[in-house]
């Protein structure tokens, strides 16, 4: 944390972080997987310092190059993103990317990914041991090779099943993001809960397509692409609020957070804490903006704890 | 100094340069890494939230602001109108705030010793290829004016030239500039980049349909290039991914060095997000527009994917 806290985080203090497990996060605005690179991409523009937490861009236990371009097109009020899970991989992540991840103060927290139950557990297992690894965040997003590609995160068994077998091998803060491409999100909560997931994070983007009237095709190469930016926005705030009913461990709202007010809309729907993640890109003083902004509102509220938010709606 | 930054600086210059291309010019604070020609910056065109995305430039120029302000210098970015976000742009006055995040990416490497630089600029493509012109052509007055070719810094392109010169075989390393568009109107006007900047630029217009200039592309006018200029030349193109690719076969053939600046829709400019890949010939397949490029050696993209 800084040296110097400003004015809310002295009054207010550890009240806004998170306790998960043994640790916590010191405030409760973190940047996104995806987002963010692997931290040291944003040194120069962000002080890392202010981070709640840094959700790594996700690791696979191979590397992987990535999707065909083009990968990503600007969409009203968002855009589309196809990356691939474009990453360099388990091995190459420890000696290349770690380093680095280990001099920050923030809370680290490796988002994983896999085409297969067994690429999450490889991963948790071979980080497991690495103090700079805060926690995990597990990617549930990942199309199930086994299955014929469907999302993970769709099927409540797989879900519970998968989180009850990195459970088993980690002790350290397992969330697990959830995917809006689904009927009943509160169901796939529910079963991470089940399985021993410590908090869950949602939204992650949701499905969508541009079409090239010209070309006649997709703009983007992989055909569909996530979601993500303002337009999604009050899809988060409404999954978070219906999640945060449906399980008694912290939500992480996340989805087109812009400004400080985006943010306060998912502590009040029942969230715990919150992820920048395309508003970093549209303006790298979000994440801290945002902070700066909800010690603001929380001061002249009157709001001591992440729980009094939750008082005021149903 | 830190290398790259997040400011809101003052709009000094905001000026019609060809039917639908304009540069804007703001001022550049003290204290931040002066970019290189090929580095770009990014723009965020509205307070808003659509367009969303910033929109990626590249420096046109860096110079002396001498409108009394003694912030001491400004930077330009010339673009194209193409939709909402660059008419915002557009429409910006001296005086309005611009919000941009720079100097980002990789810089045009100096010639080698020896070699004519030869720029070659396809319509919007102008900007860093113009950049750099400027820096070389001052480079080249230098070197001319110092004589004796001993300079402080090697990498001044005179060391040969001194040797030559004193051999008898001086050869003159001013750069070339080939700027092309599809036709007159498209060019920058003839008035538009007379402010001294191109002094020492033999400069070559061109049009696919001869109405200004030389008829042709910006290929056709490097092949106009005596055959000892085109094998002496080292090649910096901006421009359509096709005039980039056409002169970099040419490159190859002459077996010459070729510079190429890449343009990619991007969200984070920063290397963080994967969405500005290119594929390259090497065992990593893909590169970031944004950090390890806009600027690539030619020989290292994979022109057959784009």
């Amino acid at each position: 944390m800084s040296d110097t806290p400003a004015a809310g985080e002295r009054l207010v203090g550890l009240g806004l972080g998170l306790e998960i497990r043994d640790r916590q996060f010191p405030n409760p605005v973190g940047v996104a997987s995806g987002t963010f690179g692997y931290g040291s991409e944003y040194e120069s523009l962000i002080d890392l310092s202010r981070i709640g937490a840094l959700y790594t861009k996700a690791v696979t236990p191979l590397p992987r190059p990535g999707n065909d371009m083009p990968r990503i097109i600007e969409t009203p009020s968002g855009m589309l993103n196809s990356i691939g899970l474009a990453n360099v991989g388990l091995e190459r992540f420890i000696a290349e990317k770690l380093p680095f991840l280990s001099t920050l103060t923030c809370p680290v927290v490796v988002n994983v990914a896999g085409s297969v139950e067994e690429e999450y557990c490889t991963v948790v297992e071979r980080l497991e041991p690495y103090e700079a690894v805060w926690g995990f965040e597990i990617n549930i997003s990942c199309p199930n090779v086994k299955h014929g590609g469907i999302a993970f995160g769709t099927d409540a068994g797989t879900v519970e099943r998968l989180v009850r077998d990195l459970r088993g091998r980690t002790a350290k803060p397992i969330i697990v993001k959830l995917t809006p491409n689904v009927t009943d999100i509160t169901l796939i909560a529910r079963a991470a809960e089940r399985g021993g997931a410590d908090a869950v994070s949602c939204i992650n983007t949701l499905v969508g397509m541009v079409i090239d009237v010209r070309k006649k095709r997709p703009m983007l190469a992989a055909g569909t692409g996530g979601l993500s930016g303002p337009a999604i926005r009050p899809v988060g705030v409404a999954m978070v609020y219906r999640t945060a009913r449906a399980v008694s461990i912290p939500v992480i709202g996340i989805g087109g957070i812009v400004s400080w007010e985006d943010a306060v809309q998912y502590l009040l729907a029942g969230a715990s804490a919150v992820q920048v993640g395309t508003g970093t890109f549209v303006d790298p003083e979000t994440p801290v903006a945002v902070l700066e902004g909800i010690l603001g509102y929380a001061e002249s509220e009157g709001l001591a704890t992440i729980e009094d938010f939750h008082r005021f709606l149903p | 100094m830190i290398s790259m930054k997040h400011l809101v600086q003052k709009v000094a210059v905001n000026r019609q340069i060809s039917e639908d291309m304009r540069e804007l010019e703001f001022l550049w604070p003290h204290g931040v890494q002066e970019p290189l020609p090929g580095q770009f910056l990014t723009v965020r065109c509205t307070a808003g939230t659509d367009p969303l995305l910033r929109r990626p430039f590249a420096f046109s120029s860096i110079r002396l602001d001498r409108s009394g302000s003694g912030a001491g210098r400004r930077a330009g970015i010339i673009f194209q109108r193409r939709g909402k976000a660059t008419e915002l742009l557009g429409s910006l006055e001296p005086g309005d705030n611009i919000d941009v995040v720079g100097p980002l990416g990789t810089a045009f490497p100096l010639p080698e010793p020896g070699r004519t630089p030869v720029l070659v600029a396809g319509g919007v493509g102008i900007g860093p290829v113009l950049f750099l012109a400027e820096r070389l052509a001052a480079a080249a007055r230098t070197s001319r004016e110092t004589g004796n070719g001993s300079h402080a810094g090697t990498d001044q392109p005179g060391s040969s030239a001194a040797a030559e010169r004193s051999s008898g075989t001086e050869r003159d390393t001013s750069p070339v500039l080939i700027i092309g568009a599809r036709s007159a109107p498209l060019l920058p006007a003839a008035g538009a980049l007379e402010d001294g900047r191109l002094e020492g630029v033999r400069l070559i217009r061109c049009t696919d349909d001869g109405s200004a200039g030389m008829r042709g592309t910006t290929a056709d006018a490097f092949f106009s290039l005596s055959a000892e200029e085109r094998s002496r030349a080292q090649m910096y193109c901006c421009g359509p991914t096709p005039m980039m690719k056409a002169l970099s076969l040419a490159a190859a053939e002459y077996e010459i060095p070729c510079f190429v600046s890449m343009e990619q829709i991007m969200a984070c400019a920063v290397g963080a997000c994967m969405g500005c890949v290119i594929e390259v010939n090497s065992e990593k397949k893909f590169a970031r527009v944004c950090t390890e490029g806009p600027v690539f050696d030619s020989r290292y993209i994979n022109w057959s994917a784009l």
